[in-house]
């Protein structure tokens, strides 16, 4: 978890996904309207036990007593009182919900989109609109808000990064919206919050927040994917690649070519350019490491069971090829 | 309608042939007796909250640790579904449904309901529901789209095999028979209570059972309805759901269906808890009036509410400021509730019996439900909490720490009368606080979890700061919760046998089943006397401070 940038605080807000440390305007706006409420709940929660309290203190039958207190049926006054405080409440509850839903979930009014995620079971692809595409990390500029398109390729997920504010579906048919914008510079972690089949769990999400300058670089460095190595076992790795059927769910650059061919490449699975400047693989299922890779390669259906991606019972010999062929970092 | 009964045992006579059928087996399946209907609907319940709280022990033994392998993520899918199914189906309805076929007709001094074969039909179709769903298991794999089962992820694109065509087979039978059970306590309402027995008079539980069947009535249809477009979806290729049709039209459906459904269950709950609270503080339930028309608010509201599980679909702001304030409402009559339980308390002589102690724990814990419940309606804040462990919270408290524990306080006060003897008050006792620890101990943390970010309905999760800790805390509450349920079990197998003899009115309480023996005989009653207030046992025995001379007591 190196790198992690935390607001410092609290023991709850210490948790990469914590509501209590939010960090974009939407989020914190959020957050004050949670704590506001939950306050005036709780205190609501707390005057109903402190009656119950004293009701139990004050009117337990006594041993003795039998005789049962003169009947009393109902008070209209209060009756009237306690049916106007909490519409009063709710009232100001729903003022209070206004202006933070129009903030929070402002319409596009026809804006393009910056960024698409479109969810697949189970991970997410990425696309820029000058045709970068990548998978399960989403890299953005800090200090303006981001346009989020969300789409989905099969079945309903939703779009979630707790700090950054709102969860917003993904439908089959249909596009939906969300503005990111983070304070600052860091790594925010999310997940896939409806549930969409056997690894819904693992289909986490990572919002990249960069300066614009460390952005504009490495949205370059994207339309220029790294060449693989030209060392022996990197070539023999590429001739597995190309003999199995990877490239028939994968996309993969391994000549130079033009940039803006890199959107029509297929999309059935992640995008496997530039792999090595990912976080994790597998959608948050392991840390990013060539040994990781590795493991991957050799099975991924014991590293993340159910997924879509099949076992090929490569030799250990096949894996350390493939693994020095596909390895590559931009940086 | 009044005028139809007669003074002394009423209803129909379709049970007279069968009510000495003798004893054993055949007398239980041959019957069409509301009592042993209503008696085999509750114990169908607990079988099947055996086998829902199994599936919940075994998902939590499951996520007691991060990165756990106890279960694939294939078989923890199909137990989360099932367990929903299951506890919402085939244990809270039937409760309810047991709960409302004995105690109506005693109630309101009928010898029956009015449509006693029906009723029986509606009980065995139900089972039968509950049956093929769990075949499932055995068919080749249980359902595993989750208990709402959204449409792309039900379809045989995403879900082959046919655990979710027994999942919408299943559910329809249940849905026909709890139609059917609806239909027929609103017909035994209106038309077989006691000479003089007005509508207002009812005892609050037939008043919300009234309410609940009304609400199943005009709910549950829509359910049945997109079941069978499921099922012609699935089979027939039909094209209402999927990609083709709307992913969003079956969420419809389904919440206009499932948000009543909250109610359906709830509101038999607030019936028993408006039931106990008075007798056992001696006094008349505080705003009768307020009490009852506050339920038919909530009933209408109910229908007005459904799109606030749907509020991360992408609805236009208006629709979401609409249907939040709508949601927001429904705290009001639920507030009035709450606050006449209290007042009924208030100035009482409270008797602290183990019923009396669950009823304080609804109190508590229902409330708590409904106040992170609000965070569901507050738009924004649905945003940030649906959908993870949050709201699976929020509705435990609704539904265990409310329902569950409400019946819990019914099954102490009823007891004597269906079986005739007490349930045990030193194991009642252990069993209140075990519950309340393990209840609590389960599901609180949960809120922190949702609010840390874990989302629910995940097979296994990373190694966070303190997901592990709270989760483990939850398994071991889950734990301590089962066994409570264990001491229940034992104490009604124990008391059924060994209990304190009840002799008919143990509560000194004032509805007419009290006047009924202890267990009621066949017929229920020798004599129904002509009621003339909500109290008639405490008018007869208190004449002078008969409720009928009260202005506001009749
Ligand atoms: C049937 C389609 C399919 C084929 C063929 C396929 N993969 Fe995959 N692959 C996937 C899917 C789907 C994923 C995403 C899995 C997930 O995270 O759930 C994936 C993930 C990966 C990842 C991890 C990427 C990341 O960023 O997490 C690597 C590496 C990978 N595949 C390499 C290969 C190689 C090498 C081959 C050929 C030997 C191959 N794949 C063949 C579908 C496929
Ligand atoms: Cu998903």
């Amino acid at each position: 978890m190196t790198g992690r940038i935390f607001t410092a605080g609290s023991l709850l807000g210490g948790v990469p996904t914590s509501l209590f440390s939010p960090a974009s305007p939407q989020a914190r706006s959020v957050y004050d309207l949670f704590m506001l409420t939950s306050g005036v709940m709780l205190a609501i929660m707390f005057f109903l036990c402190a009656w119950i309290v004293y009701i139990l203190v004050h009117y337990r039958a006594r041993p003795g007593e039998t005789e049962d207190p003169v009947p009393v049926y109902g008070n209209k006054k209060l009756e009237i009182i306690w049916t106007l405080i909490p519409l009063a409440i709710v009232t100001v509850f729903t003022i209070l919900m206004v202006p933070t839903i129009f903030k929070t979930h402002a319409e596009p009014d026809g804006r393009a989109p910056d960024i698409t995620v479109i969810a697949h079971q189970w991970w997410w692809e990425v696309r820029y609109p000058d045709g970068v595409v990548t998978a399960n990390e989403v890299h953005l500029p800090v200090g303006r808000p981001v346009l989020l398109a969300l789409r989905t390729a099969d079945v309903i997920h939703d779009f979630w990064v707790p700090r950054l504010g709102p969860k917003q579906d993904m439908l089959p048919g249909q596009t939906n919206y969300l503005w990111l914008q983070p304070d600052h510079p860091g790594i925010y972690d999310g997940t896939c919050a409806e549930y969409c089949g056997t690894d819904h769990g693992w289909m986490r999400i990572r919002v990249i927040a960069q300066t614009q300058a460390d952005f504009d670089s490495w949205e370059t460095a994207q339309l220029h994917p790294q060449m693989p190595d030209s060392s022996a076992l990197a070539q023999e790795g590429g001739q597995i690649f190309t003999r199995s059927t990877c490239t028939n769910c994968h996309a993969l650059v391994d000549a130079p070519k033009v940039a803006a061919n890199l959107a029509h490449h297929v999309t059935i699975a992640p995008s496997l350019n530039d792999l090595g400047d990912r976080e994790t693989l597998g959608a948050g299922t392991l840390d990013n490491s060539p040994e990781n890779l590795a493991k991957w390669l050799k099975d991924p259906q014991a590293c993340k069971p159910g997924s879509n991606m099949p076992d090929f019972h490569f030799s250990d010999e096949e894996v350390r090829a493939l693994t020095a062929y596909l390895w590559r970092k931009s940086h | 309608m009044t005028d139809l009964t007669l003074d002394g045992p009423v209803g129909s006579d379709a049970t007279h042939e069968h009510e000495d059928g003798g004893e054993g087996l055949l007398s239980w399946v041959s019957t069409v007796d509301h009592k042993k209907v209503g008696l085999m609907y509750i114990f169908t319940a607990l079988f099947f909250l055996v086998v829902g709280g199994v599936e919940a022990l075994l998902m939590r033994i499951q996520l007691a640790v991060p990165n756990n392998h106890f279960l694939s993520p294939q078989m923890y899918d199909q137990l989360f579904t099932m367990h929903g199914t299951t506890m919402i189906f085939l244990v809270a309805m039937v409760l309810v449904n047991g709960f409302g076929n004995y105690l109506i007709p005693l109630m309101i001094g009928a010898c029956d309901v009015a449509f006693p074969r029906l009723n029986a039909f509606g009980y065995w179709i139900t089972l039968f529901g509950g049956i093929m769903l769990n075949y499932s298991f055995l068919a080749g794999g249980a359902p595993s789209a989750g208990w709402f089962a959204y449409a792309p992820l039900s379809l045989p694109a995403y879900n082959t095999g046919t655990g979710m065509d027994y999942w919408t087979l299943g559910l329809l039978m249940t849905g026909i028979g709890t139609v059917t059970a609806a239909l027929n306590l609103i017909v035994t309402i209106l038309t077989l209570r006691a000479r003089g027995m007005r509508i207002t008079q009812v005892p609050l539980f037939v008043w919300m059972m009234l309410i609940t069947s009304l609400l199943v009535i005009f709910a549950l249809p829509a359910l049945n309805a997109g079941l069978v477009m499921l099922f012609v979806d699935r089979r027939m290729h039909g094209m209402f759901f999927g990609s083709h049709g709307s992913p969003v039209l079956w969420q419809h459906f389904f919440w206009i269906f499932g948000h009543p459904e909250v109610y359906i269950l709830v509101l038999p709950a607030f019936g028993m808890i408006s039931e106990i609270i008075p007798v056992m503080s001696r006094k008349p339930i505080f705003g009768y009036n307020f009490v009852a028309a506050s339920t038919v608010a909530i009933g209408f509201l109910s229908f007005g509410v459904w799109a606030h599980h749907m509020f991360a679909v992408g609805l236009w702001n208006s629709a979401l400021i609409t249907f939040g304030a709508s949601s927001m409402l429904i705290a009001v009559p639920t507030g009035v509730k709450l606050f006449n339980w209290v007042a009924t308390m208030h100035g009482g002589r409270i008797r602290m019996n183990t019923a009396m102690l669950f009823c304080i724990g609804f109190l508590v814990q229902f409330t708590f439900g409904g106040v992170t419940g609000m965070t569901f309606a507050i738009v924004p804040l649905d945003w940030a909490t649906t959908d993870t462990y949050f709201v699976v919270a929020h509705f435990h408290y609704t539904i265990i720490g409310g329902i569950v524990f409400a019946m819990m306080a019914g099954a102490y006060y009823w007891f004597p009368k269906m079986s005739g003897r007490m349930l045990s008050e030193r194991l009642g006792r252990w069993n209140f606080w075990l519950m309340v620890i393990g209840f609590n101990g389960t599901f609180f943390v949960q809120h922190i979890l949702g609010l840390l970010g874990m989302p629910r309905r995940v097979a296994s999760y990373p190694n966070l700061p303190m997901w592990g800790t709270l989760n483990m805390i939850s398994t071991v509450g889950a734990f301590v919760f089962g066994f409570s349920v264990l001491v229940f079990v034992g104490n009604v197998l124990y008391s059924v046998f060994y209990g304190e003899v009840a002799g008919d009115n143990p509560w000194d309480a004032w509805t007419l089943e009290w006047l009924a023996t202890s267990p009621p005989a066949a017929h229920n009653f020798e004599r129904v006397p002509y009621v003339r207030s909500r109290r008639p046992l405490w008018d007869a025995k208190n004449p002078e401070l008969a409720d009928w001379r009260h202005p506001e007591g009749g």
